[in-house]
């Protein structure tokens, strides 16, 4: 129970500080490519209690924290002729299914029992080792640890679809409403050759519980050394899921204002983009767990078991990380697809692959039984 | 079904793409760091006015209106009065008494500095004109000449611009004390145009003059 609440409290907190430096790094990494600086000035006031301190620009790193005092003192406007009730809880309906996928992602595990992030022994923390005697083990750090792992945080994460063309139903906007639509029919094109990906990778590892395919993975090899083109896949299909560009037609600004959100200001606005980034956190936590070796290392079977299971999730978080860098640096190097375009790629090149490999993968696996 | 060059050929365009950015972000930026450090300009930057001297100290200027004249925005007002043998305030017959420039006018247009027969008025880089009064925002004479000593001084100048060589670095020749910062030179190349322009005849008379 206690261990429910501080596991909650952790991994939220965490996804909430890991956000706004997502969207730093994705503003002065863009600056760079445009040879631009980017937000480098918010930092510490020049009060005289800081000292020397005060005025230290910190390299921008505020910045986020100013734009969220922003979006909190803006105005919550209301389109007179929007849907009262449904243009008010579209937001949610997008934050809600991202924060429950989040739920599923263990952010480390511990298969060995004994060892933990609260199995710490006194021996390898000296310092604060002791305090944690008696204290109950935490299990495995995920809020909601099932043996349906993937498919909960699958499930989960595609709900958010309902979020966007609700939101753009009720603006009464016909921008809003364009891109609702093209929401929808984007992120289920985009789901069949994602899900068949996932399940020829599934089929290898043998079971759906992120904790088995991260062991499986620890004692043979990575699933992306079996699985190169499930991986290409479902990354592709994951920028499409969370609309980024090369696929970011829900909010295309040339084309639909601001998409989805465009009559959207302050917190709900500051909702939605809270709801995508953690949803492109989560797509990279499945990719990282599903194919990327989890929390483990190919060199080392034992590497994450170390600190007390803290280096396992440093490696989980590096992985998660390396994966949105490029997903960032892809933002501001592929311009966006046309609509035709899209879901020629999406049914006429991508499902097929993904039903081949999924084909492929079957036969191999039942010849290599027999 | 796509044919696999088609995916390969896609694929290393897109890591071609992926160079670039890359490739990008390691250049240096070209943004100026401006409030913490001073911005950069090119040499032809217009800010500033100064009045110059020459190389007794007297002022250059002969009060001949013409800069006023030729200002659009008539942003220079100029008021002139007799040196005597007692008081030597300019190298020529009259002198500004009275020599303002308004800046809450001024376009920076550089017009001044190609009508003055007499180089004395002249552009700097000085960028930093900001006052809080309107009226601040008019320099007069004793302004104009501190910022041209304050300026050459800056360079290591005398107050006629002369280098410890004895050279004129901001002339546009390089011969004759000068600091018109770009547009000296402009006005050297454009008498060099109208004098290969000129007819014989009118090159006779003037030499005949």
């Amino acid at each position: 129970m206690i261990w429910g609440i501080v596991k909650i409290v952790v991994i939220f907190g965490l996804v909430m500080k890991i956000v706004p430096l997502l969207v730093y790094a994705e503003r002065r990494i863009s600056a760079r490519i445009q040879l631009r600086l980017g937000p480098n000035m918010v930092g510490l006031p020049r009060w005289k209690i800081l000292g020397p301190l005060g005025g230290f620009h910190l390299w921008g790193l505020l910045q986020p924290l100013a734009d969220a005092m922003k979006f909190v003192f803006k105005e919550n406007f209301t389109p007179a002729r929007a849907d009262k009730f449904l243009y008010r809880i579209a937001p949610a309906m997008v934050f809600i299914p991202a924060g429950l996928a989040l739920a599923g992602i263990p952010f480390y595990g511990e298969w060995v029992k004994d060892v933990g992030f609260v199995g710490i022994k006194p021996a390898e923390f000296p310092l604060i080792g002791s305090w944690f005697e008696g204290v109950p083990h935490s299990g495995p750090f995920v809020i909601f640890d099932s043996e349906l792992g993937v498919l909960f945080v699958l499930a989960a994460s595609t709900l958010g679809v309902h979020g966007l063309s609700i939101a753009g139903w009720s603006s009464y906007n016909k921008f809003s409403q364009m891109a609702g639509v093209r929401a929808s029919a984007q992120l289920i094109s985009y789901e069949a050759p994602m899900f068949m990906a996932l399940i020829a990778a599934l089929m290898v590892a043998g079971s759906t519980d992120f904790f088995s395919i991260v062991e499986y993975q620890n004692q043979n090899m990575w699933l992306i050394c079996y699985q190169p083109l499930a991986f290409i896949i479902f990354y592709i299909c994951t920028f499409a899921e969370t609309n980024r560009l090369p696929f970011d037609l829900p909010e295309a600004e040339p084309e639909l204002v601001g998409g989805y959100h465009t009559e959207y200001g302050g917190m709900g606005f500051a909702i939605f983009f809270l709801g995508e980034y953690i949803a492109m956190i989560v797509q990279c936590a499945i990719l990282t767990l599903v194919f990327l070796g989890g929390w483990t290392l190919p060199w080392s079977e034992t590497a994450h078991l170390a600190w007390g299971g803290l280096a396992g999730f440093l490696i989980f978080f590096t992985k998660v990380v390396i994966l949105l860098l490029i997903m960032i640096q892809v933002r501001w190097t592929l311009p966006r697809f046309r609509y035709d375009q899209l879901m020629q790629l999406g049914w006429k090149r991508l499902a097929p692959l993904a039903m081949i490999n999924l084909a492929a993968t079957a036969v191999i696996g039942v010849m290599m039984k027999s | 079904m796509p044919k696999i060059q088609e995916i390969l050929s896609g694929a290393a365009a897109i890591a071609k793409g992926m160079g670039v950015t890359i490739t990008e972000m390691m250049n240096p930026v070209i943004t100026d760091d401006y409030p913490d450090a001073p911005p950069r300009f090119e040499e032809r930057y217009r800010g500033l006015h100064v009045l110059q001297r020459d190389e007794n100290g007297l002022e250059k200027c002969v009060a001949c209106f013409l800069c006023s004249a030729a200002c659009p925005t008539q942003c220079i007002y100029i008021e002139a009065a007799d040196n005597t043998a007692r008081e030597r305030i300019s190298g020529g017959e009259r002198y500004a008494k009275v020599y303002n420039i308004d800046y809450s006018r001024c376009i920076f247009c550089g017009y001044c500095v190609e009508a003055c027969p007499k180089d004395a008025i002249g552009m700097t880089t000085t960028y930093n004109q900001v006052a809080s009064k309107r009226s601040d925002f008019i320099f007069d004479k004793a302004r104009l000449l501190r910022n041209n000593d304050e300026y050459m001084a800056k360079n290591g100048l005398t107050t006629s611009g002369k280098a410890p060589d004895g050279s004129y670095p901001f002339s546009p020749d390089g011969c004759g004390p000068d600091i018109t910062h770009g547009m000296g030179s402009y006005r050297v190349s454009q008498r060099l145009y109208e004098m290969s322009q000129e007819t014989p005849a009118r090159q006779g008379k003037a030499a005949a003059k």
